[in-house]
C-alpha cells in the first residue's frame, strides 16, 4: 500500500512544486507590479504545499522533501505535463490561463481530499484549502475581466484555452495504484474528479465569454503516461534549472 | 527536568520571539505556538505556520530551540502541517500589536475572499472609501489597498481562510 499512497502524493507534490517554479518564472517580468507580487506569492504558496506533501513521506520514512524535490531521476517524477509546459514568449493571457484552469482543478482535487480516509492527507487537505481560496480568486477574477474586456484580451484567452485544454485534461489521467486508492477511501477516481472540475469551469468560462471543446483522442496520446513517469520535453531544461544550486554541492547542509 | 516547569512558564519565555515577518508581534501573540508538552526526555512544542509557504517556520523553529537550549532544557519543535492555524489563535494582544504596527484587520473572517476584503477600513483615517489593490503583499499573510480619501497605500493582514 506504501507504492499506492507514494503514487498519490506524488502526483499532487510534483504538480505544485513545478507550477510553482513556472510562476516563479515571473518575477520582474509580470504586466503590472502588483501581478509580479501575486504571481511571486502564488509561486511560494505552491513550494510550499508541495513541501507539506512531500513531508507526509517523509513522516512514514520515506525520502526527505530535499531528496524528492532535487534528488530524483525524471521518471520518478509524477507531475502532469501541463505543469512543466514552459512560459515561452511571456504571453500573459497563457499563464492566466494555465493558473486558471490549475487552480480551479486543485480546488477540486482538495475538496476531495479533506474526506480521505488518510488522516494526515485529509488534514493537509483542509489547511491548503483555506489558502488556495487567494489563488482561486485571483485567477477567477482576471479571467472575468480580460475576458470580457478588448478584443485582443478575449482572443488571447481563447487561444490560450484552446492550446492548455488538452494539457489540463490530463490532470486528471489515471494514476498507478488508483484502484487502491479509491477501495481505501483515500481520493475518488481521477474521472470522477474530472467531471466535477468540468462542471465548475464550464459555465465560469462561459461568464468570461469563453468555450472549450472536448480535446480529441489524437491531442491527448502525447500527453499520457505522464503520472506513470513519462516526462514532456520541457521536463529536463527546467529540472537543471531547478536543481543548479542544490546539485552543485550536494553534500551542503542547508 | 525541573519539578516546577510548566507549559505556560515556557509561553511565557517564548513571547520573547518575534514574528520574523512582523516583529511587533510575538509568536506566541500570533497563535503559531500550538500545544507545549514538559516530558522526562524533554520539551516538545508544537509550531504551526500561518501558510504552509511561510518561509519564516525554519528561522522559527531554529529561534524557538535556541531560547529553550539556553534555559538548560531539550527542546524539539515540531511543524504541524495537518492542521491549519486559524485567525481566532491570534491573542488580544497580537491584534493589538498588529494595529499597531499599522495594519487593517478584516472586520469579518468568513470563508469568502470576497467578503472578507470588503468592509475594510483604512488604519490611518479610518475611512471606508478603500480599495483593493492586490491580494498578495509583501509576504503571505498581507495584502494592499490603497485609501482614495488620505491617498495612502496600506495593508490588511490576511489570515488564510
Amino acid at each position: 500500500m506504501i507504492e499506492a499512497l507514494e503514487s498519490l502524493v506524488l502526483s499532487l507534490a510534483d504538480d505544485e512544486l513545478l507550477m510553482g517554479h513556472r510562476h516563479a518564472e515571473w518575477i520582474g517580468l509580470g504586466p503590472i507590479l502588483e501581478e509580479d507580487i501575486a504571481f511571486a506569492s502564488i509561486a511560494q504558496d505552491e513550494t510550499g504545499h508541495a513541501q507539506a506533501y512531500y513531508q507526509l513521506l517523509t513522516d512514514l520514512g520515506l525520502s526527505s522533501p530535499d531528496e524528492y524535490a532535487f534528488k530524483r531521476q525524471p521518471n520518478a517524477f509524477r507531475s502532469a505535463h501541463l505543469v512543466e509546459l514552459p512560459n515561452f514568449d511571456y504571453d500573459y493571457g497563457l499563464a492566466l490561463m494555465r493558473h486558471f484552469l490549475y487552480d480551479a482543478a486543485e480546488q477540486v482535487r482538495l475538496e476531495a481530499l479533506r474526506h480521505s480516509t488518510y488522516e494526515p492527507l485529509a488534514g493537509l487537505a483542509e489547511r491548503l484549502l483555506r489558502e488556495e481560496k487567494y489563488h482561486w480568486m485571483h485567477a477567477y477574477t482576471w479571467v472575468q475581466r480580460l475576458g470580457r474586456s478588448t478584443e485582443e484580451a478575449h482572443l488571447r484567452l481563447q487561444s490560450a484555452l484552446d492550446q492548455l485544454f488538452p494539457y489540463a485534461w490530463m490532470l486528471f489521467e489515471e494514476m498507478p495504484y488508483e484502484p487502491d486508492m479509491v477501495e481505501a477511501g483515500w481520493i475518488p477516481p481521477s474521472s470522477d474528479l474530472r467531471n466535477l472540475w468540468l462542471a465548475q469551469i464550464t459555465p465560469w468560462l462561459r461568464e468570461a465569454g469563453l468555450v472549450h471543446t472536448q480535446p480529441s483522442e489524437s491531442a491527448l496520446l502525447p500527453l499520457k503516461g505522464a503520472r506513470h513517469g513519462l516526462r514532456s520535453l520541457y521536463f529536463d531544461e527546467l529540472y537543471a534549472e531547478m536543481t543548479e544550486v542544490s546539485a552543485s554541492d550536494p553534500e551542503a547542509e542547508w | 527536568m525541573k519539578a516546577s516547569l510548566t507549559p505556560d512558564t515556557i509561553r511565557e519565555w517564548l513571547k520573547s520571539i518575534p514574528d520574523p515577518e512582523i516583529p511587533h508581534v510575538s509568536v506566541v501573540d500570533m497563535g503559531m505556538v500550538g500545544e507545549i508538552r514538559v516530558e522526562e526526555e524533554g520539551v516538545q512544542v508544537e509550531l504551526i505556520p500561518t501558510f504552509a509557504g511561510c518561509p519564516a517556520v525554519k528561522l522559527l523553529q531554529q529561534s524557538i530551540e535556541a531560547l529553550l537550549r539556553e534555559k538548560g532544557l531539550k527542546p524539539k519543535v515540531h511543524v504541524e502541517y495537518s492542521r491549519p492555524w486559524q485567525a481566532e489563535y491570534v491573542t488580544e494582544a497580537g491584534w493589538t500589536a498588529l494595529r499597531k504596527a499599522g495594519f487593517a484587520i478584516p472586520k469579518k473572517l468568513t470563508d469568502d475572499p470576497r467578503e472578507m476584503f470588503s468592509e475594510v477600513a483604512c488604519p490611518r483615517c479610518h475611512s471606508e472609501a478603500v480599495s483593493l489593490t492586490s491580494p498578495f503583499g509583501p509576504t503571505a499573510c498581507r495584502a494592499i489597498f490603497y485609501c482614495h480619501s488620505c491617498g495612502e497605500a496600506f495593508e490588511l493582514f490576511k489570515p488564510p481562510l
